[in-house]
Order: C-alpha cells, then structure tokens, then sequence
C-alpha cells in the first residue's frame, strides 16, 4: 500500500518570433530581446491519504461548475496544487475552458483556448477551497474534454 | 524585421505514489488509481514582435507586494496581460524562496515554493491589467529570484 503522494511536473515557455527574409522565406527563432527560454520542475509531496490527488476527466458546460460539484470531483477539496488541460473539443469550434478563483467575481482570470492548452497552478499551502474555483466554456460550440490534477496537503 | 512574436509553451504532470516492499525498498510509480501521465503543449500568437508583446524580467521578490507594472519589475502603465509565466529560479534568502501570486491586488490565486517551481497561467483575450497583479515572499527568509515572462495581444 502506497505511503506517500507527490506530483511531479514541468514546463516551458519559449517567447518566439518570426522574421522575414527578402525571398519571403519566414524563420522563426527564440524572441532576439529576450534570448531565452525558461523552465522550471518541481515535485509536491502531498499528505499519505489516496483521495489527496484526484483526478477527473471532465466535459465543460456553458455554465459554472464549482469543482466540488457532483459533475466534476463530488467532494469537499482543499487544494493545493492544480493542473487543467483541454485534451479534445467537445462542440463544434474551437475548444476553451475559463477557470475563474473567487467566485463572487465576475472575471475568469485563466482562458484556455484550443487542444493542448493547459494551465499549472501551484497553490502550496493555500488549502483553497473547491467552492472558489469554477469552470466555464464561452458557449456550446466552445465546450471541451479537461483533464483536471488536483493534489490537496490536508 | 520580425512580423510577429508568439509563445511556445508545455507542461507534463505525473502523479506519484511510493510502494515499500516487503524488504523495506521504496519504490515510486505512476499512481495506479489515475494511471496516466498528463500533458500539454499550446502556442499562442500574439501580434507584431516590434510592438513589444512579449516582455521577461529577473527579479528579486521582497516581502511587499509589488506589481508588475511597478518600477522594479516591468516599469510601464497600461500592460494588457494575456498570458503569465513565473519560475523561481534562485533563493534570495536563508531558506526555500518562494512567490505568492496576487491578482485583483487582493486575491491569492497561487503560491510557488523551491527552486524549479513555476506557473503557466494562458489569460487568452483578458488584457487583464498588470497593475492588479502582484508578487511577494512570506518572509526575508524566503526571497526568491524569479524569471517573469508576460505576453500581450
């Protein structure tokens, strides 16, 4: 029986432009005024209980969905690290998922658009709870399939 | 001259579990109730690279928070963000440095802790105003030296 729980992930971001040559060949090239990419990686040991890190595939709707919700994880979460991907289209257009964290707000702070979009979000220590996080597509032509990480501490 | 500037950008998350055998060896695997590894990988064009749409700063968090239009991070007015990326790559103190995320001015949305931690927030379409997001260490002791990479449309 397993005795502890972790999550290890990594990631990139590569600022890119594209130039131009005089035969209208175009290249593209690390962004010349930043010269670099960065990355990080990291591993989160969590508590020793399973239902600490969770995992749902998840269809959005055009409506808010808490991720408590019956839906999405059924359950009360203190979370402390979360990852959401879109990994297919579930409507007609292009796919996005808007993730908002203070539910009385009006404003989803994270967009994602398209297959393959995903956002990293640790949240060390902050045990936020699930009733604060929503999640939303634009409308029913933007729905999407998420797959959703969440790693709780407590 | 460049016509346009655009991120790349993925990430990959494996949940973990630890197994001990019957002779005490730890062993870890992909945690076999999820059992799957997960990914994902975008780019996001963001319009003409002589515009100045993608920005990136090292810098040193303090124990205040601080916005990132402030002097001592990007120093301009106005920033549209459409996409964030912070990584702690340096301890600027005693102990493990970490990176509290604001945004909203009030709301805590993230916490980084260690070297190699790191967050990839898309803001897609939002030109969310910079000066609402903030950053900040707990302590003196957990000062952090971070790489911010912001992008605008």
């Amino acid at each position: 029986m397993a005795d502890t729980f972790a999550i290890q992930y990594s990631g990139k971001a590569t600022p890119i432009e594209e130039v131009e040559a005089l035969d209208g060949t175009k290249t593209r090239m690390i962004h010349s005024s930043i010269d670099k990419s960065i990355a990080g990686s990291r591993e989160y040991t969590l508590g020793g209980d399973s239902s600490f890190l969770e995992y749902k595939s998840y269809t959005t709707t055009a409506a808010e969905v808490e991720l408590g919700h019956a839906d999405i994880f059924n359950k009360d979460l203190n979370i402390d690290w979360m990852m959401v991907t879109i990994k297919e289209a579930a409507g007609s257009g292009t796919p996005d998922c808007k993730i908002k964290f203070q539910a009385y707000a009006e404003t989803f702070w994270v967009w994602l658009i398209g297959v393959g979009d995903f956002t990293i979000m640790p949240m060390r220590g902050m045990n936020k709870d699930d009733a604060l996080i929503e999640l939303i597509s634009t409308s029913s032509a933007t729905l999407a399939k998420v797959d959703i990480l969440i790693g709780e501490v407590s | 001259m460049a016509d346009y500037a655009t991120f790349q950008y993925s990430g990959k998350v494996a949940p973990m579990e630890e197994v001990q055998s019957v002779d005490g060896n730890r062993k870890r695997i992909v945690y076999s109730t999820i059992d799957k590894v997960l990914g994902g990988a975008s780019e996001y064009q963001l319009g003409d690279a002589s515009d100045n749409l993608i920005s990136y700063k090292e810098y040193t968090t303090t124990t205040s928070r601080v916005s990132l239009e402030h002097s001592t991070i990007f120093n301009s007015s106005g920033i549209g963000l459409n996409f964030l990326a912070i990584f702690i790559k340096e301890e600027a103190g005693s102990s493990t440095p970490d990176c509290k995320v604001y945004f909203e001015n009030t709301v805590l949305i993230a916490r980084l802790s260690g070297i190699g931690d790191f967050l990839i927030i898309p803001i897609r379409n939002q030109d969310y105003e910079a000066d609402k997001v903030q950053i900040a260490s707990s302590n003196p002791n957990t000062l952090a030296k971070v790489d911010i990479i912001i992008g605008e449309i």
